[in-house]
């Protein structure tokens, strides 16, 4: 009964959860269901490097995951530096892994 | 301690003040800086770092400026601190017509007095920078204008300044200064007193009010400076932006866009206000319209120490030879602050100049003053 999602990490017994959707990351479709954060979605998908840092490029993930450390930052629909933690997934959304402070250009 | 060395007390610890007191230590003087929050605490530490000579500048004023360029030059090597200089240069943008006769005038003006603007029509600026407002019809350059980080060029004369044997108290707040004796001058302070041949004040809008025993005239007054700051980006431009009766647009070398700033006379209030941050933004976005999309992370202002002329005031308080001011330069402060840390510094230790020095005296608005006088009486 849980067939379709059952690789990734999220739990499937005795939760109620949002419409399937579908979002892009970095070109790549990936599953997700409507009231999930950016951030859940792609760690449910077993993405937790979201970008690299401004000067020593090193990678970074989610850290608090409630919007106050800014780790998480991805770019949303072309819009660099939104927390991945406090951004809730669309169907059709895309996310960009970025790096640095992101792509303004 | 060795004696019949030059003993200093400079108060104030922001911009001025330490340049005071490295060009001072420089020279082998005994030097002793009182602070009464911490180095770079108010105007200093609001600054926007722009050395951007205004277009308006007054031709006596020229090779100040010109000084102040060269020595800041050659400090990035000589002090301690790396500070951020980036050589950009800076627009004046015009949007209208009216602007830009304006513009062009200034130009003509201000290469009359030996500074180095151009005017450059609307299609050539964008060429030079994509990103601003492709409405816009010309502007003014002056390609030699520089950036640098005002904490850091604070805190490198200040570290400088400790490394070669000045002290520098922090959380001393004066009360006053006591030139009531022949001898030395004894300075008073919530920490004791503190006594030296010369005293510099360079409490910047608060030089005015240490000199509360002398009652001297004094024209300086806080001007507000607002700074509303985004988050970073990548370096996208290292020229600045100013558009008049706006305000400016910088960017750090942190990434962050700096807009500000005006001249606001409301005594000393530091607090921002929503009326200048939305002005601000809709500026930034008018010269910048890629600026629409960036998120604003906080704003802070800062009191600055304004002169009728918004030049420095340096040199002696009239009938008190050992007493120094070295504040008044408005929003040009960090500009001004080698040059007016060397010349202070020359003038205790040697008695003259390399440049004229009287000029900048507080004598300058003595007509203004007896006016004032006239009027009050």
């Amino acid at each position: 009964m849980t067939g379709e999602v059952r690789d990734d990490l999220r739990i499937d017994l005795a939760v109620g959860r949002g419409e399937r959707i579908e979002i892009e990351v970095d070109g790549d479709p990936v599953v997700a269901f409507e009231g999930e954060s950016v951030a859940s979605a792609l760690w449910a998908a077993g993405i937790n490097s979201l970008r690299t840092t401004d000067k020593s490029s090193s990678p970074r993930g989610i850290f608090c995951n409630i919007g106050v450390c800014h780790d998480c930052i991805v770019t949303v629909d072309g819009y660099p530096n939104q927390r991945a933690c406090r951004t809730q997934v669309a169907d059709g959304m895309t996310i960009k892994r970025q790096t640095g402070f992101g792509e303004w250009l | 301690m060795p004696t019949g060395s030059t003993s200093v007390l400079v108060l104030g610890g922001g911009v001025f003040g330490c340049s005071v007191a490295y060009h001072l230590a420089r020279e082998g003087a005994e030097v002793v800086l009182l602070e009464r929050d911490h180095v770079a605490a108010g105007a200093s530490g609001a600054s926007a770092g722009m050395i951007s000579t205004p277009v308006d500048t007054d031709d006596w004023m020229v090779k100040y400026i010109l000084e102040g360029h060269r020595l800041l030059e050659a400090y990035r090597d000589e002090l301690d601190l790396d500070f951020e200089m980036v050589h950009g240069g800076s627009f004046y943008l015009g949007f209208e017509e009216s602007e830009i006769s304006r513009l062009k005038q200034q130009v003509e003006r201000a290469n009359s007095v030996g500074l180095t603007f151009e005017y450059i029509d609307g299609p050539e600026v964008l060429k030079m920078e994509p990103i601003y407002n492709p409405t816009l019809l010309g502007a003014s350059f002056n390609p030699v204008a520089s950036q640098v980080n005002p904490m850091l060029v604070t805190h490198s004369f200040a570290q400088t300044a400790r490394r070669l044997g000045a002290r520098i108290e922090i959380g001393v707040r004066v009360l006053e200064i006591d030139s009531s004796s022949q001898g030395p001058l004894t300075v008073r302070t919530t920490k004791g007193d503190f006594v030296g041949d010369w005293v510099v004040d360079a409490a910047g809008a608060w030089a005015p009010e240490l000199l509360r025993r002398q009652n001297v005239y004094m024209p300086v007054w806080p001007s507000r400076g607002q700074i509303v700051v985004s988050e970073p980006l990548p370096i996208i431009t290292e020229r600045m932006v100013h558009i008049s009766g706006r305000g400016y647009i910088r960017q750090t070398q942190s990434g962050n866009f700096f807009i500000g700033s005006q001249q606001e006379l409301v005594g000393f209030d530091k607090r921002t206000t929503v009326e200048k941050m939305s002005f601000f933004a809709e500026t930034a976005v008018m010269a910048i319209p890629m600026l629409a999309r960036v998120r604003l992370l906080r704003s802070h202002a800062g009191l600055r120490p304004m002169s009728p002329d918004q030049y420095p005031i340096l040199g002696p308080v009239p009938g008190y030879d050992r007493i120094l001011m070295a504040t008044g330069a408005s929003g040009t402060g960090i500009q001004y602050s080698p040059v007016s840390g060397l010349l202070t510094a020359e003038y205790i230790m040697t008695g003259t100049t390399h440049l004229p020095w009287e000029e900048l005296s507080v004598l300058r608005f003595e007509k203004a003053r007896k006016a004032e006088a006239a009027v009050s009486e």
